[in-house]
């Protein structure tokens, strides 16, 4: 009987965390107007929460949320087959049980991460609640916890709970400390290993698996896709929520999509305006879109305005749309200004104060116990990223180049300016070519040595191939870009114009 | 409670040995670039605030018998902008890098290069005679000739083989 009518499959190629605190009804209705497919998660609802208190508070949602999950806390599996089973009434595409928060475990209610340590138990859990349901039960996990993080340890867990019946394991791609480090520092400080989850996968083929921790965007998504079935994305999808506006076309191959950021807040005014009508405070929804117009000019007024007026009362719609009266993106595409398509992921090439004193307090207690320093060079790089503006978004390396050049660029009433630093090679070995809108800036540095091999006490200059590549705002005229070369530095002059040209280009350097 | 201040004592000790250890590795030619606000233009002034205080600066150490040669990757200077010592077997190598000059007013939208003053030492590989040192500065790369002093030739005469 059970088996013939089947819940609808659920499409896990791309979804948004469980984020507590973050990922409300509120945050969960206004993605959803970013991508019609990925898959929503609920904050972590504890069981204790969902039986001794009024479930609807936990369990409300706007239809428009689907496909949606819940994700459950707790360890006790008669109290989760009960939360489950509710689940069920309120309609959840899928229930997940939370293996990966990092909780105190003297607290009564032991639920998270520690679980980790009990796979029968958590394979009990699972046997119950696929017992309350006929849909989907997922379990989310770390890849280990404390010194419990060998590979067989992380592989004995998950075939334990598949035993129970569990077909979707998402995995967070870091260990979790138990003691030491806060809930916050567990996301941060134990070094990303999606390796692991990769080997998992290879393993245990018949089983789901998606990868989760440290994605910033769309094109790692895909990158991953090719080695496991889906991925999640938490903190950079908040964050940068435009990120999410291409990924009905990229991932799940629908041609849906909004146009602009601008287009997805006019498309929040009914539900702005019901809510504000049951009470919500207006806040409590914008709070979620201040990363929404990341990048585009008057971006920080917008999130300025939101701050301090969407609190106030009698804040309403119109105060959306007077915050958004802030972000000049008109006749301009939604990256207004010449962009490097790729960073530069080779050893820091510029360095902060900032990024450093951050990324070493954050690694105290790591290092106290791995004291491994390289595992720093990732963090550095990933705090650069943060930091330095555009660059959040574009991680992706150029294959077959060997290091990259530092980049100032400048926007003139009438061009942009790049200059680049490419000290060591002379003007003919530079190449300059424009097509499809992208600006190349390659070429290859040789060595000047004279001398023989031996004899080096200090290398730390790269050679060989190098390259960087820009997006190129419409408004350049493709005809017109110049190159010239000065004491190490390259300066393309891009002349901006009406029209654009889509042929192929080429531009010569002049010595300077 | 004082064990647990013993352990952040400990663990920053040890994040200051990791720092060292990459520092020394992979990052000596990480500089600091020191900002001074002498800048006139806003717009001058505005890039320096924007700009990151640590550049690389990659060098290249070679010795043969009779000289050591440093190059050092430092683009869009001026030949005078450079200042180069050798003390005690150390090189000091300092400038200051301009914004450059630029025609016209505008915003900068990426910033990745450093500028302002800045100090990189290198200890040399042998003693040199900084009087017969020789500098060259071409596309961006400064060259420095050190030849060694009379002493470190003749005590470095190579082993032969056999
Ligand atoms: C504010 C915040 C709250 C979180 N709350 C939960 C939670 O309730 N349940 C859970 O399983 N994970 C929670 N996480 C962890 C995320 O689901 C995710 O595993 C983690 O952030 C790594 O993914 P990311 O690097 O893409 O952000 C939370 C993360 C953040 C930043």
């Amino acid at each position: 009987m059970q088996d013939i009518i089947k819940p609808p499959v659920v499409d896990r190629r791309l979804s948004i965390a469980p984020m507590l605190d973050w990922t409300d009804r509120h945050c969960r209705y206004f993605l959803r107007q970013l991508s019609r497919h990925v898959l929503l998660y609920t904050e972590m609802v504890t069981t204790g929460a969902l039986l001794h208190r009024d479930p609807e508070r936990f369990l409300d949602y706007h239809p428009d949320e689907h496909p949606l999950a819940l994700q459950l806390g707790g360890s006790e599996p008669g109290e989760l087959a009960r939360c489950t089973r509710l689940a069920g009434e309120w309609d959840y595409d899928e229930i997940n049980l939370n293996v990966g928060c990092p909780s105190d475990r003297v607290q009564s209610g032991r639920f998270g991460a520690c679980l980790m340590a009990e796979p029968a138990l958590v394979a009990e859990c699972v046997s119950a609640m696929r017992e309350s349901t006929r849909r989907p039960v997922t379990v989310k996990h770390r890849i280990g916890i404390d010194e419990r993080d060998s590979y067989d340890e992380l592989s004995r867990f998950v075939e334990t709970v598949a035993d129970a019946g569990c077909r979707t394991f998402i995995v967070h791609a870091r260990k979790a400390w138990l003691q030491g480090l806060s809930p916050k520092e567990n996301r941060e400080v134990p070094p990303l290993r999606h390796e692991t989850i990769y080997r998992l996968k290879a393993d245990f083929p018949e089983l789901e698996i998606i990868i989760n921790g440290g994605i910033l965007g769309l094109d790692e998504v895909v990158r991953h896709l090719e080695q496991v079935d889906g991925a999640m994305i938490g903190r950079a999808a908040y964050h940068d929520p435009w990120l999410l506006a291409a990924a009905d076309r990229r991932i799940f191959g629908d041609s849906a999509g909004p146009s602009s950021p601008r287009a997805v807040v006019l498309e929040m005014q009914s539900y702005v305006e019901q809510e504000l009508a049951r009470g919500s405070r207006l806040h409590h929804i914008t709070r979620h879109m201040l990363g929404l117009f990341q990048g585009v000019p008057g971006a920080r007024a917008w999130r300025r305005h939101l701050s301090e007026q969407a609190n106030r009362p009698g804040a309403g719609w119109q105060t959306l749309l007077d915050a958004m009266a802030h972000i000049d993106d008109r006749s301009r595409p939604h990256r207004p200004f010449l962009r490097p398509l790729v960073s530069r992921k080779i050893i820091p090439h510029f360095i902060c104060d900032k990024a450093f004193n951050r990324v070493t307090r954050r690694n105290a207690m790591t290092l106290m116990k791995t004291s491994n320093p390289w595992s720093l060079l990732d963090e550095f790089n990933r705090e650069f990223s943060r930091m330095l503006p555009g660059f959040a978004d574009d991680d992706s390396r150029v294959v077959g180049s060997n290091w990259a050049p530092a980049v100032d660029i400048k926007e003139e009433d009438d061009r942009f300016v790049i200059r680049a630093d490419i000290p060591g090679v002379s003007a003919d070995d530079i190449d300059i070519s424009m097509e499809k809108g992208v600006l190349t800036i390659s070429g290859e540095r040789k060595h000047e040595a004279k001398e023989d091999k031996e004899g080096y006490h200090r290398i730390e200059r790269s050679f060989g191939t190098f390259m960087r590549r820009f997006s190129l705002p419409e408004n350049v005229d493709a005809d017109k870009i110049s190159a010239s070369s000065k004491d190490g530095v390259v300066e393309v002059s891009l002349p901006k114009a009406v029209k654009q040209e889509d042929q192929p280009k080429k531009i010569t350097v002049k010595n300077g | 409670m004082s064990s647990l201040r013993q352990n952040i004592d400990r663990a920053w000790a040890q994040v200051q040995a990791g720092w060292n250890n990459l520092v020394s590795k992979a990052s000596n030619a990480l500089t600091h670039f020191v900002h001074k606000d002498e800048e006139q233009s806003a717009e001058r002034r505005d890039l320096l605030r924007s700009t990151p205080e640590w550049g690389l600066l990659a060098a290249e150490v070679h010795e043969d018998g009779e000289q050591v040669t440093v190059r050092l990757e430092i683009p869009g200077m001026e030949a005078d902008d450079f200042d180069v010592e050798v003390i005690d077997r150390t090189l000091i190598v300092s400038g200051h890098k301009h914004v450059e000059n630029s025609r016209k007013e505008g915003r900068y939208r990426i910033t990745e290069c450093a500028y302002g003053e800045f100090e990189r030492r290198m200890p040399l590989p042998a003693e040199v005679d900084s009087s017969k040192a020789e500098a060259s500065y071409e596309r961006g790369i400064l060259t420095l000739t050190l030849p060694k002093t009379e002493r470190e030739k003749v005590r470095r005469i190579p082993i032969a083989n056999g």
